[in-house]
């Protein structure tokens, strides 16, 4: 009877293992402007990183607008100069929805609370396969942050 | 149903041995400074050679009567300060400045480029006393309880650290005018650099102190940055050069045409600003050159192609000098009474970069001609190399 759940098991076994989201390599705080980058991250060719996205949108903003580019180099080469298309993504990890609020005085000169939901979230944009062994520099850049009340966006680079 | 069993066994079996092989690993990266021990020898060659190095320098005159020769590219502040503006029993070894019967001035000052950045202070107090003979440098030293290594001392200066923060100590009397000179640098504890590198800084502003009221000293004049880099603190080298990291990133990849970046310093604030350039763009800049040049700002039409790039106000007065790659435009502006007020300086570059262009200007309030000479240097080796790395180390 055993042998007819080898192959479900097996089949289990490899949705489940290991790891399905990949193993942190680091994850870069970026500020508006600004370039942040991932120097010297050593990959074996053929090696998969996937650029994921950490960040938070509320429901107070109409259109929630992040706009990223980033760079690859390696050994003074550069690889490959693009934008992340934030929104869009097959995964979307640790999400985590929470409930805030702030005072504000109405027009009548009332004091009344203003709650909005706050939804925190991990997105995978795109992925970057090494061409050969050798250091990777990434490099990000956040041109635009269009968003209120949010607590910062990061790069989480995954292997 | 003791089939089901089993296999449920199996199946936790399996379960428990997919998660155990399953652990995440996170690896985070270790931003730690190393903080490497200073032998007593290193610190002796460190001496030497920082004690040996040269800036160009500036004088400054203080209360029309102090002169003053610092580095070239400090920007100084003078307050004065009557005896009864301080606080009770603000002593220095056995001098009581609270009872002072003339006003005290206290010189502030600090580099072009981290002035604002907090990372150190730096002033010199000129205190009115006839005697000479009251004050010693190890006097004042007495006034600092725990004082941990002393890593520099001589008859008019010490180095030392205090419950991790650094202070560097200066005095000299001068004679002409009766005035104590007391020089004091200070870095709070919560700067977490490397010692080696601390060391480094404050023997660099000591020896600076020292050619405060130096009149022998020759003219230096530097031709260009390797100079400044060569004879800078290492911290403040780092600082410049993490900076232009960020310039040279946006140079090579990141800016688009019509843009501007300031990237901010460490310590939040802004000191260059690149621009890419759009045809119209460098041909207005090129236009308000040729004006400047012939005189004819005034006549100028069509100017708001990009204030990011150079704000120009046809009604404003604009000199002009040159150096290298690099152009050193003084701006006076018009005020409400149609009076000039005092010009302040920038200075602006043009670069060409893989067939891009490229406009590199400094974003420092209240510069002078005086004060420029090192981002000139700086923005020269820059448009040329397109780094601040050392061709030759």
């Amino acid at each position: 009877m055993f042998k007819y759940h080898i192959l479900p098991s097996l089949l289990l076994l490899t949705l489940i293992s290991c790891n399905p989201v990949g193993e942190n390599i680091i994850e870069i705080p970026l500020k508006v402007g600004e370039i942040s980058s991932a120097e010297g991250i050593d990959l074996k060719k053929g090696d998969k990183v996937m650029i994921w996205s950490k960040l938070e949108t509320n429901d107070k903003d109409d259109s929630p607008a992040f706009k990223v580019r980033y760079h690859i180099e390696s050994e003074g080469k550069s690889l490959l100069y693009d934008s992340l298309a934030v929104f869009k993504g097959e995964h979307q990890i640790n999400s985590k929805k929470t409930t805030e609020s702030y005072h504000t005085n109405g027009s009548s000169n009332k004091d009344s609370t203003i709650y909005y939901t706050q939804h925190e979230f991990e997105i995978e944009n795109t992925q970057f396969i090494a061409p050969k062994d050798g250091k990777y520099n990434f490099d990000f850049k956040l041109t635009q942050d269009l968003s209120s009340f949010s607590k910062g966006f990061s790069i989480l680079l995954r292997k | 149903m003791s089939m089901i069993f089993r296999n449920g066994w199996t199946y936790l079996i399996l379960f428990i041995l997919i998660g155990a092989g399953c652990k995440r690993v996170v690896r985070q990266e270790d931003q730690g400074q190393e903080n490497s021990a200073f032998s007593t020898t290193d610190y002796k060659a460190e001496i030497k050679k920082v004690m040996g190095l040269k800036l160009p320098q500036k004088t400054i005159l203080v209360d029309k009567q102090y002169s003053f020769s610092i580095p070239a590219h400090y920007i100084f502040d003078v307050q004065r300060l009557a005896a009864t503006e301080l606080d009770e029993d603000q002593k220095l070894g056995k001098l009581d400045l609270s009872t002072s019967k003339d006003s005290i001035s206290v010189v502030s000052f600090g580099n072009v480029f981290s002035k604002e950045e907090r990372l150190y202070h730096q002033s010199i107090t000129i205190i009115p006393e006839s005697d000479s003979t009251l004050l010693t440098v190890e006097d004042i030293k007495a006034d600092f309880s725990n004082v941990e290594t002393v890593y520099f001392q001589d008859k008019n200066s010490i180095i030392f650290d205090q419950n991790d923060n650094f202070i560097g100590l200066y005095l000299a009397y001068d004679a002409l005018h009766k005035s104590y000179i007391f020089y004091k640098a200070e870095m709070g504890w919560s700067q977490k650099l490397p010692k080696e590198e601390k060391v480094n800084l404050f023997l660099h502003l000591i020896r600076n102190a020292k050619n405060f009221t130096n009149k022998n000293g020759l003219p230096v004049q530097f031709s260009s940055w390797e100079e400044y880099a060569h004879n800078l603190p290492v911290i403040e080298v780092n600082m410049l050069n993490r900076f232009f990291k960020k310039l040279e990133k946006e140079q090579a990849i990141f800016l688009e045409e019509g843009e501007t970046i300031a990237p901010r310093t460490e310590g939040n604030y802004e000191l260059a600003a690149l621009s890419r350039l759009r045809t119209n763009e460098e041909l207005g800049f090129h236009k308000f050159i040729d004006a400047v040049k012939a005189n004819k700002v005034s006549e100028l039409t069509n100017l708001d192609y990009n204030r990011d790039v150079f704000d120009v106000n046809s009604q404003s007065k604009y000199t002009l000098s040159t150096d290298g790659n690099c152009y050193i435009i003084k701006t006076s502006h018009k005020d409400y009474d149609g009076v000039f007020a005092p010009g302040t300086v920038e200075v602006v570059c043009l670069i060409d970069y893989r067939n891009k262009s490229f406009i590199l200007k400094t974003m420092v309030d209240d510069l002078q001609t005086s004060d420029v000479d090192l981002f000139v240097k700086i923005f020269n080796y820059f448009s040329k190399h397109h780094t601040l790395d050392l061709k030759s180390k």
